[in-house]
């Protein structure tokens, strides 16, 4: 018996002393970026080039929910004392997050590598720069965006005998589309359309075409109960239970793995399905804009590298962020995935890789575009948003009452 | 030992006693000092914190606010926590009862087999022990509405699709199955051992008396076995006040929030909307709801708890 | 004795069936996590494997640092059972054999640390440890694991079992209450020892929200969050390779099953249920 505990402590101990990391000899940062991981090993590979090249190592972390989560995740690490020193963010939450105080401004790092800051700047749009500068501070480069499209199974509108829109196509065209494309297959029935569920940025996208919105252009109320948005939701519970096109949306079902697979014929996203479908050789698909409702406002989001304040490690942190910015690092890791924000990247990225067909709409900028909504208390709404998402189309609720009572949450969520 | 009489000195027996005892205090306290400090650190002190907590709004990055009952107050106004408890109830009401009768019948039964025993307790017991998170992942496939195996049984047998996941109610039925299947072992175990601690002569006793399979069980065993049910009763009570792995991980709360737990809840305010000092709000006075039905429990104890019967 | 076989015949059926719908859905774990990805969702689906696509399971470990989570889990769980142990049995055996002053009204205290629900202790927990920089950190998933009520319950009822004699003998021969807790008693306590240690091993091997809560990274995360995260990451993949995940987690349990059930069922027994 002594015997057994004596050799479960020493087994403790050696275990301990195994499983403490050894020293790091040189700096190590901690990037966190949003998603599924899938793009972790072509990161992870990337990224020791600038290991090479400096001599700092990284170490890479990906969070997998949408926006709102990943805002709050990133605040929980930093305030636990969890060590975080670069992060990813997108439009949705940048205001949020300055407003934190949670970056660090990189005008200093702008300031001594004019050459790098110049070469990013001068290809980027200014409207996607602005994003990332407040009170005269910028804070980060811009990476990559998205805009919101409709993807197509081209295999399901072959066997339909459909073919995919044009540009200007209406909700009467959308709803004949999910007509023809709703189908039975052994059984098994195979749906038109999957609604963008749980997908903060993709709803919106909708929304825009209708000249609707979750809040005011100045982020101070909120519209999402106008007729214009009620209008949207409408659209969707019907999809689902009136004319029985779509899905009912479940927690532990992917909807692009839907698309992939056949089970639905269209679904709503901005590129970076892509990196599944490469990874799934899923090649006959095609994009299209979301039909246009009442015009064509085409959604947009942006997203770029910060660094922490928190960080121990303030200029390596802010060489990283130069780095991860440039033409080298977005081409490699934005085969697929996003659009590169670099205007020369994009194009090329794009018909490199090939799919989906119709890819140019994803980076030649013929229609106007309006950022994604990104109030300050931004994980809040969305998360008021989402909610409401669910209980309309999982729960069928009433939507006109459910969209009143989202917007008085909203509003008092903006009150602060 | 000869006792000194009438001087001041105590005896020796009596100087002897209280360094015994003195002794015995102390080196019960140093046994008990590591458990002790494990206690204060990580039961008694967080529990104080937690109800120090809920006057004041803590973001983690700022300094605590003080709010006075503020947190309190909005808590009784918020539709969400409310339907939360109500959740909760519901899961009481529907678990509590599966897991405490049903556990107790299985018990009964398989200890009534001969050849088969030990493999029919593995097989009911097996479920317990796994990972409920790895589980939980391969029934969240097998529940799916359009793609899961059991609607595609369902579909064969000449049924339709049901919407296990996706409907509020269906979706209290799924992680009640799910819980049944994960959690009866437990409960079960604990049936089995009581049952095979009741002595042989009880039974003797009741066949001599000429009693009945039936009239054994309710009048001999069933009276025997309440230490045990109270046991597992209190238990699964608590632990179903808690329940967090199954809706988080087959409904995430939903649909809506209509399996959205108080665990769920605590769990979304405290750390996906850092809102620490309502989440401590709201986790005290589940403490506080817990420790009231416990105790109401132990009350009744005496009313159906047969203790004496060596 | 012709109305005893009939049931007997209704009741060995009824519990065969019952242990095969207990049993199936491992068997379709098994199965599909062999079945070529693209594969897992068809129908109809398969309880004994027909493919044998061991390449699954290569990649759940070359996508994902999946070894790293078991080793994770491995060592959370070894360093929660070693702490727990010294903690619990010295506890049980104060409470068993130590007669001091305050006894009943402490473990009687204990005893209602059991009622206390993780999800109250869980956020004051989470702010001292993030006070001290332990987030992100395994200890802050083995310090709260040291603290058992239920363990110290189970090693107390079973030292109290112990006969005076042994103790005495002890005393008899100069040994203190250490060399008597050490040499006699935790000796003697084998099953309900190894029956506590089972326990807890478990409980931090399974354990979700605490994990959730604290670990970011991946390659500190440990088996169920791993699980968790795989999911979310092959969710637009195969369901095949998650699966395939599954069945490596549930190989630790099986073996402790195989080994510790009697341990549990003799444990139990012996420190009994009764107040």
């Amino acid at each position: 018996m002594r015997k057994f505990l004596g050799t479960l402590l020493a087994l403790c101990l050696i275990l301990g002393m195994v499983a403490v990391p050894a020293l790091a000899e040189g700096t190590t940062l901690t990037l966190a970026l949003i998603g599924d991981g899938q793009q972790k090993s072509t990161l992870d590979s990337l990224l020791t080039k600038f290991t090479d090249e400096t001599g700092i190592k990284v170490e890479t972390l990906y969070i997998n929910s949408g926006w709102g989560e990943y805002c709050t995740k990133l605040q929980t690490m930093i305030a636990g004392g969890d060590q975080l020193d670069v992060a990813i963010m997108a439009s949705e939450g940048i205001q949020m997050f300055v407003r934190m105080g949670i970056p660090a401004p990189i005008d200093d790092y702008i300031a001594a590598n004019p050459d790098t800051a110049k070469a990013i700047q001068d290809d980027v749009s200014d409207d996607l720069e602005k994003a990332f500068i407040f009170d005269g501070k910028t804070y980060s480069f811009p990476f990559s965006f998205n805009n919101v499209f409709m993807h197509f199974n081209m295999d399901r509108l072959k066997e339909a005998g459909v073919e995919v829109p044009k540009g200007n196509w209406t909700k009467d065209d959308l709803l004949a589309m999910c007509q023809k494309l709703t189908t039975e297959k052994d059984g098994v029935k195979q749906y038109a359309i999957a609604v963008p569920y749980n997908e903060y940025f993709c709803m919106e996208g909708w929304l825009y075409n209708n000249g609707a919105s979750y809040l005011n252009d100045d982020y101070t109320k909120a519209t999402i109960n106008s007729p214009e948005s009620v209008e949207m939701f409408q659209l969707w519970q019907d999809l689902i239970y009136k004319y029985g096109y779509a899905p009912i949306p479940e927690v532990n079902v992917n909807a692009i793995q839907q698309l992939i697979d056949g089970q639905v014929a269209m679904g709503s996203w901005g590129r970076w399905p892509t990196t599944s479908y490469i990874n799934s050789n899923f090649k006959d698909v095609s994009i299209q804009y979301l039909p246009n409702f009442k015009k064509n406002e085409l959604i947009y989001g942006v997203d770029g590298f910060f660094v922490m304040k928190t960080s121990k490690h303030q200029d390596e942190a802010k060489k990283l962020v130069g780095w991860l910015s440039s033409p080298e690092f977005e081409g490699g890791y934005l085969g697929d995935g996003n659009v590169p924000v670099l205007q020369s990247l994009a194009a090329q990225k794009c018909e490199a890789l090939g799919i989906p067909q119709n890819y140019q709409l994803f980076y030649n900028g013929e229609v106007p575009m309006k950022q994604v909504n990104a109030p300050v208390s931004f994980s809040e709404v969305s998360s008021i948003v989402l909610r409401a998402m669910s209980e309309i189309c999982v729960n069928k609720a009433d939507v006109q009452s459910t969209l009143d009572a989202a917007a008085d949450e909203i509003n008092q969520a903006l009150a602060g | 030992m000869a006792e000194n009489t009438g001087l001041a000195r105590p005896g020796r027996a009596t100087r002897y006693m209280r360094n015994k005892r003195r002794m015995d205090n102390l080196s019960g306290y140093l046994f008990l000092a590591p458990a002790m400090s494990g206690y204060l650190l990580f039961i008694f002190g967080p529990i104080v914190l937690s109800a120090v907590l809920s006057f004041f709004n803590y973001s983690l990055i700022q300094a605590p606010k003080f709010v006075g009952l503020g947190n309190f107050q909005r808590m009784f106004k918020d539709s969400l926590v409310s339907n939360s408890f109500v959740n909760t109830f519901k899961f009481l009401l529907i678990l509590v009862p599966i897991h405490c009768v049903l556990g107790l019948v299985l018990a009964f039964m398989v200890s009534r087999t001969r050849r088969l025993q030990s493999a029919y307790r593995t097989a009911i017991y097996f479920p317990s022990i796994v990972t409920t998170a790895s589980v939980a992942i391969a029934w969240a496939y097998l529940f799916s509405t359009d793609t899961g195996v059991i609607n595609y049984f369902l579909r064969f047998m000449g049924g339709s699709n049901v919407k296990w996941l996706t409907d509020p109610v269906m979706a209290y039925v799924t992680i009640a199955l799910f819980s049944f299947w994960k959690f009866i072992g437990t409960t079960f175990l604990y049936y089995y051992i009581g049952l095979k601690n009741i002595p042989e002569t009880y039974y003797e006793a009741a066949q001599i008396d000429g009693a009945s399979t039936m009239r054994t069980f309710f009048s001999v065993t069933l009276p025997l076995l309440t230490p045990t049910a109270f046991f597992v009763v209190v238990t699964n009570v608590i632990g179903v006040f808690q329940i967090f792995d199954e809706p988080f991980l087959l409904t995430n709360g939903g649909p809506g929030s209509a399996t959205r737990t108080v665990a769920l809840e605590i769990y979304e305010r405290a750390f996906l909307q850092t809102k620490i000092g309502y989440g401590a709000t709201i986790s005290f006075t589940l403490f506080l709801i817990i420790l009231a039905v416990t105790i109401f429990q132990f009350m009744g104890q005496k009313k159906w708890v047969t203790y004496d019967y060596e | 004795m012709k109305k005893r076989k009939i049931p007997a015949l209704l009741l060995n059926l009824f519990l065969f069936v019952l242990s095969v719908v207990m049993l199936a859905p491992f068997l379709w774990i098994l199965a599909t996590s062999l079945r070529l990805p693209n594969d897992s969702f068809k129908l109809p689906p398969s309880f004994i494997p027909t493919t044998f696509h061991w390449q699954n399971y290569r990649d759940v470990f070359t996508t994902f640092p999946f070894f790293d989570c078991i080793m994770n889990s491995v060592k959370v769980a070894v360093f929660s059972v070693g702490f727990n142990l010294i903690v619990s049995t010295m506890a049980g055996f104060a409470f068993a054999r130590i007669p001091f002053k305050g006894r009943s009204f402490v473990f009687l205290a204990f005893l209602a640390g059991m009622m206390v629900p993780t999800q109250a202790t869980l956020i004051p927990t989470y702010i001292v440890m993030s006070k001290i920089g332990l987030v992100g950190t395994h200890w802050s998933l083995i310090l709260p694991a040291i603290i058992s009520p239920l363990n110290i319950f189970f090693i107390r009822q079973f030292m109290m079992t112990i006969p005076d004699s042994y103790e005495e003998a002890a005393t008899i021969d100069g040994a203190g209450r250490f060399r008597i807790y050490w040499q006699v008693f935790v000796p003697m306590s084998t099953s309900v020892i190894i029956m506590t240690s089972l326990l807890t091993f478990l409980s931090t091997w399974n354990s979700f929200l605490q994990p959730l809560v604290y670990l970011s990274k991946w390659e500190m995360m440990t088996l169920p969050l791993g699980l968790k995260t795989l999911s979310g990451m092959r969710n637009t993949g195969s369901v095949s390779v998650v699966l395939a995940g599954v069945t490596v987690s549930l190989v630790v349990p099986t073996l402790l099953y195989a080994f510790g059930h009697n341990y549990i069922l003799q444990g139990s027994v012996m420190s009994g249920l009764k107040s």
